[in-house]
């Protein structure tokens, strides 16, 4: 029985029980949070993601044993946000949604791109992307949404 | 409304990019139950013994004996047992559920079970025919006694993998009076409904299927949940507790069904001129253990023998096989792409023969207006594929490209795809089978709630309907709701498959939108329904494969450049190019998005999604392994739709949704081809694939 | 109870594992796929695992002599976009997983997980990187090449760890990493390859090539590299056919579900081929 105390969602929480458990099943099953979503359970899909740290991870192979110490964020507090706000509205308008499944983690992977990037090419969001798996869409209508959120949210970033 | 196709916002985005949508692993209900499923290790054999460890409290079994129905999933037939008995015909095939409150309990259990089996020798070999279908046109003996000559070739097209990113889900739980609900991923509500009816020997109002949001199925979620379904409504009829079926990606990928591999034989009877004057074509599909859709889809297959051709002598045959391997069955394309593959690699090789570039070949068998189709049907709507064939050349600059790259000595490579999707079931299946029906209900407040069994899956259909339904009535789309079918509150219009939502459901709401309109009344509740009515010009013969096969057509053209690295033969896609006649989008962007993802998939099949089985077992069985496209692997699309109105279909649309995905694998292997100066017969076209045509292929 | 679980330091890691702790868990990403279970559950990591990615200590770049020192749990992000990290290394980080992955994993546990497949540890190879194994009984230095001795395999006692991997700085070398995998980002390498060369006034002065996916471990031949230094360039070019040769007989690779034995082999000399006509 471990006991790691982190920061969910600007929370300060603490977690107690197996220090193996996936990130995914502690902010899904624990703390309600389904937001996040289980694909793959490899690190494959990229519907897990969340931010440790302001970095983009796969919360299906990240033990919990190691948050300790760090800030997690998950899309229900990311989309409280002002860059949230511009990002949700360059996927509505560029038809960047289709199943939806795979969304709310490419939100997560765009703003861990764009925070490092404000600025990115298309070449570089495909590379920002490339651990977040679509299979509805292409992925050029994603692409085109975080080129237009870089644009609209210029200084956000 | 100014036009239909302006696009608007999809109306279930918001909640989706924000992650408050639920699909069916959000859901948590107290006191539900686990369920896990073990499966057959083996892939042909009797069960001699299962041998259960004490159970401890609260932990059920549930197997076939549970069953108080029949134990078959009703499919078309009721062959695919809903728990295995004492036959066990494929790798994963299921036995029993271990369902519980405590997973770690469960999956204990599950793991100590043990089932010994008397093994048989699988079957894996095309032998055992469970469907056939042959049809002729014109006198193909005829024509290929007389024929300047013929030329023959096999195509060989492996599985493909849905691997929708949401996995397949289901959950049930009681309710009042007996009454069992099942809410799951899943694209056919009343398929569940009616597959489970039969399993728990209950009456109509006994069952109820709700479709919760549901991430991406693209066929994969058609006939498979009518499994789950029958599984769950057993489990919660033993128990009498909610239980939940979440599959994980690995058990998605080895037991859902997937597409058809396949192999087909094309002969083509030429004249002097190297005009094809006669086609036969013998077509074989791996079924896997069950038949399912398979005759459906290879019914599909064999129609589309002629690709987006004329050919006035045909000998049309084909076969479903039933083996010992996992289940094959419904997934975008529904068996075209496999023909189209074949019969659009064909003609490329037929150019050759005749020493012409593959678009001037392909332009002089082009089908027309008012030509007989394949099974001697009429093409009746205009059908405007050489100015489509322009201007995909024009914005590709395809003939400028094929010369540079004849000279260049890098592989570089240009293809060009021309294919249609009958759009709808096939034949008369809307009049015979479907019978849909759908209802619009207005409240006091004027909003308008579409009560159909079609559901949104990501495709957009929601949206598009809602756009329909308003645009008719002429009042704000944000008046009318679409909300996710309920067995119990939607009337059955019918299975969201074979691109038949917007043209068949949305041509139904369009009119019963115009009878509600008709009898208007501000602020009062009003009700108005319609049914399918088949237009009369449609004949169809069902045995003898004759007559309209579908009520519409769509068609495509699409081109692919790729360049092959010599180093190692990885190809990388340089451009997509793609022209569409929809009839009519109801949105641009949802029609962008269907044609995006539609390619993407189809390119993907035809040159990297790589799936084999060896002894019943599959090589691929997760994403690492069966590798899909990422973001870095597609380039930028240029798409183009032409208005063709369609008279049926609600603002002229035809269907859109799987039409994109066919022309994919053509496209790209021509393009392949042209890059490697080398024939390729088999998909996917892999790096080891090409690398082994470099060695031994035939130019 | 806590404080054992969570080392906070090295000394602490190396205390719990003399005290027969283990496995040790750094990012986590290639364990917890191996030892996954049912959604829901922790995989099947015993308590008594020691979780190193938080050991601020382990993580880090820095320049130590003519070698650059990096720490066994600094993730590969890091590394990816540290001005002292070798191009070569930095090529290869550049094509592991995905970004999500290469916050997670470190460079350590990529090399612990000893798999043929591995990129970094295919340009650590080349580069002739060293690693620092340590535990509460001393330290030892030893060469990424001998690390591994098969999938999942490694020389590491059981209560050793991984501390700090030292790579030659590649400067004035020309170095190439290719990987081929099965897309184009986010792949497995079906084989891959690396190579190093130095040349001073058209003379060969030093000369590596390794293999990822081509046997049980990371194929690199030293017996061989040694023939060609001292050569011009134009002497080792002349030999490309005889270099193939040498290495034909010695990269075995497999049929898996990801490629095949012939094309691995195939594509891996065509890598070296072109290496040997560039030089």
């Amino acid at each position: 029985m471990a006991r790691i105390e982190f920061t969910l969602n600007r929370e300060p929480v603490v977690y107690e029980g197996d220090a193996a458990r996936r990130l995914i099943d502690v902010i899904r099953d624990d703390f309600g949070l389904k937001g996040t979503k289980e694909g793959c359970g490899e690190g494959e899909c990229g519907a897990c993601s969340v931010l440790v740290d302001r970095a983009v991870v796969p919360s299906c192979l990240y033990p919990v044993a190691n948050v300790a110490g760090r800030a997690v964020v998950t899309i229900e507090d990311f989309r409280n946000t002002k860059r949230y706000q511009v990002l949700q509205t360059a996927f509505l308008e560029e038809g960047a949604v289709q199943c939806g499944f795979c969304t709310p983690g490419m939100i997560i992977a765009a703003e861990a791109l764009l925070s490092k990037d404000p600025h990115p090419t298309a070449e570089e969001i495909t590379i920002g992307l490339s651990g977040n798996l679509c299979r509805c869409t292409g992925y050029n209508m994603i692409i085109r949404a975080i080129l237009r959120a870089a644009k609209d949210g210029d200084g956000l970033w | 409304m100014n036009d239909i196709s302006a696009s608007i916002v999809r109306c279930d985005a918001a909640a989706k990019i924000s992650g408050r949508a639920a699909y069916v692993a959000d859901l948590s209900i107290d006191g539900i139950l686990h369920a896990k499923t073990v499966r057959s290790t083996i892939a042909n054999g009797t069960i001699l013994d299962i041998v259960i460890p004490p159970l401890p409290e609260g932990v059920v079994i549930v197997d076939h004996t549970d069953i108080p129905g029949e134990n078959g999933v009703k499919i078309i037939f009721k062959e695919m047992p809903v728990f295995a008995e004492t036959e066990v015909k494929y790798i994963g095939e299921p036995i029993l559920l271990v369902c519980g409150p405590d997973k770690a309990v469960v999956e204990k259990i599950a793991r100590k079970i043990v089932v010994t089996y008397k093994e048989e020798p699988g079957v894996f070999a095309w032998t055992t025919s469970k469907s056939h279908y042959a049809y002729q046109k014109g006198d193909p003996d005829h024509a290929f006694k007389t024929a300047a000559r013929i030329h023959t070739e096999t195509f060989e097209t492996g599985y493909q993998e849905q691997a929708y990113i949401e996995p397949q889900g289901m959950i049930g739980y009681p309710e009042a009076a007996g009454k069992i609900t099942l809410v799951g991923s899943m694209q056919c509500p009343y398929y569940v409904k009616n597959a489970v009816l039969g399993v728990i020997a209950c009456d109509d109002d006994g069952i109820r299927v709700i479709q919760a949001e549901t991430g991406g199925a693209f066929g994969g979620k058609e006939e498979f949940p009518s499994l789950t379904g029958a599984q769950i409504a057993v489990a919660v009829k033993k128990t009498g507790k909610p239980v939940s079926l979440i599959y994980e990606r690995t058990e998605d990928v080895e037991v859902t069904t997937k597409r058809h591999p396949s192999k087909i034989t094309l002969s083509a009877a030429l004249d002097a001129d190297f005009r094809v004057i006669g086609l036969k074509a013998r077509v074989g599909l791996d079924a896997g253990a069950y038949l399912g859709l398979s005759g459906v889809v290879l019914s599909r297959s064999l129609i589309a023998a002629t690709g987006a051709y004329t050919i006035a002598h045909l000998s049309v045959e084909g076969d479903a096989y039933c083996t010992n391997t996992v289940p094959t069955g419904a997934f975008r394309g529904f068996g075209a792409p496999q023909m189209f593959y074949a019969i659009e690699q064909l003609m490329g090789h037929l150019a050759a023969l005749a020493g012409l570039d593959p678009v001037a070949y392909k332009r002089r068998h082009l089908a027309r207006k008012n030509d007989l189709t394949s099974t001697q049907g009429v093409f009746r709507d205009p059908i405007l594929l050489p100015a489509m064939i322009d201007t995909v050349l024009q914005r590709s600059d395809y003939k400028r490209k094929i010369r540079a790259f004849a000279k260049d000595d890098a592989w570089k490579g240009i293809g060009l795809s021309v294919f249609f999707h009958g759009c709808g079931f096939t034949g008369s299946g809307e009049a015979t089978h479907i019978k849909a029906r759908v209802r619009l209900e207005k409240d006091a407040d004027d909003h308008v709630i579409v009560r159909i069994a079609a559901v949104d899956m990501g495709q957009g259909s929601s949206t598009a309907l809602a756009k329909i339904v308003a645009g008719v009535l002429e009042r704000p789309v944000a008046t009318v709701h679409v909300p996710h079918p309920d067995t119990d509150t939607s009337p059955d219009s019918g299975p969201t498959v074979a691109s038949r939502t917007t043209m068949i459901v949305g041509g139904l709401l369009a009119r019963c939108a115009a009878n509600l309109k008709e009898a208007w009344v501000d602020g009062m509740v009003q009700t108005a329904e319609e049914r399918y009515v088949q237009p009369a010009f449609i004949t169809w013969d069902e045995e003898a494969f004759k007559g309209d096969a579908y009520p519409a057509y769509s068609w495509g053209v699409t081109a692919v450049e790729v360049e092959v690295d010599k180093r190692t033969c990885a190809v990388t896609l340089k451009g997509v190019w793609s022209c569409y006649d929809v009839g009519k989008t109801i949105d641009a962007i949802l029609a962008e998005g269907q044609a995006d993802g539609g390619v993407t998939q189809g390119i993907a099949y035809g040159y990297l999604e790589n799936m084999e089985i060896k002894d019943g077992r599959l090589k691929q069985r997760n994403l690492t392994d069966y590798v899909i496209p990422t973001a870095s692997d597609v380039c930028p699309t240029d798409t183009v739709f032409v208005d063709n109105p369609f008279a049926y279909g609600p603002y002229g649309a035809k269907g859109l949704g799987e039409l994109t995905l066919i022309g994919g694998a053509p496209a790209v292997t021509a393009a392949i081809e042209n890059a490697i100066k080398r024939r390729i017969t088999r998909i996917p076209a892999t790096p080891e694939t090409i690398l082994e045509l470099i060695e031994h292929g035939q130019d | 109870m806590v404080a054992d679980r969570f080392p906070q330091s090295k000394a602490e890691a190396l205390a719990l594992l003399a005290a027969g702790g283990g496995p040790v868990v750094a990012g986590g990403t290639d364990l917890m796929v191996k030892r996954r279970r049912w959604s829901g559950l922790a995989p099947a990591i015993p308590e008594t695992a020691v979780y190193v990615a938080n050991i601020a200590e382990l993580s880090y770049v820095k320049r130590r002599g003519s070698k650059i020192e990096i720490g066994g749990a600094t993730p590969l992000e890091i590394i990816l976009e540290h001005p002292l990290t070798p191009a070569l290394l930095r090529g290869a980080i550049k094509e592991t997983g995905s970004p999500g992955i290469r916050n997670t994993a470190t460079l350590g546990g990529n090399l612990v997980n000893a798999s043929p497949a591995a990129d970094p540890a295919l340009a650590l190879t080349c580069l002739g990187a060293s690693v620092r194994l340590e535990s509460v009984k001393g330290v030892r230095e030893v060469p990424v090449l001998g690390l591994s001795t098969g999938p999942g395999r490694t020389i590491l006692n059981q209560d050793e760890l991984l501390t700090a991997v030292l790579v030659p700085m590649d400067d004035g070398w020309n170095t190439a990493f290719v990987k081929v995998g099965g897309r184009k980002a986010d792949a497995i390498s079906k084989v891959s390859f690396a190579s190093a060369v130095k040349i001073d006034d058209g003379i060969v002065t030093a000369f590596a090539v390794a293999f990822g996916a081509v046997g049980p471990t990371i194929l690199r031949l030293p017996a061989i590299e040694r023939t060609f230094v001292g050569l011009s360039c134009a002497e080792v070019r002349e030999r490309e056919k005889d270099i193939i040769l040498a290495y034909g007989d010695v990269v075995r690779p497999i049929d898996d579900q990801r490629s095949n034995a012939h094309y691995r082999k195939t594509v891996a000399l065509n890598l070296l081929s072109e290496f040997i006509r560039s030089i």
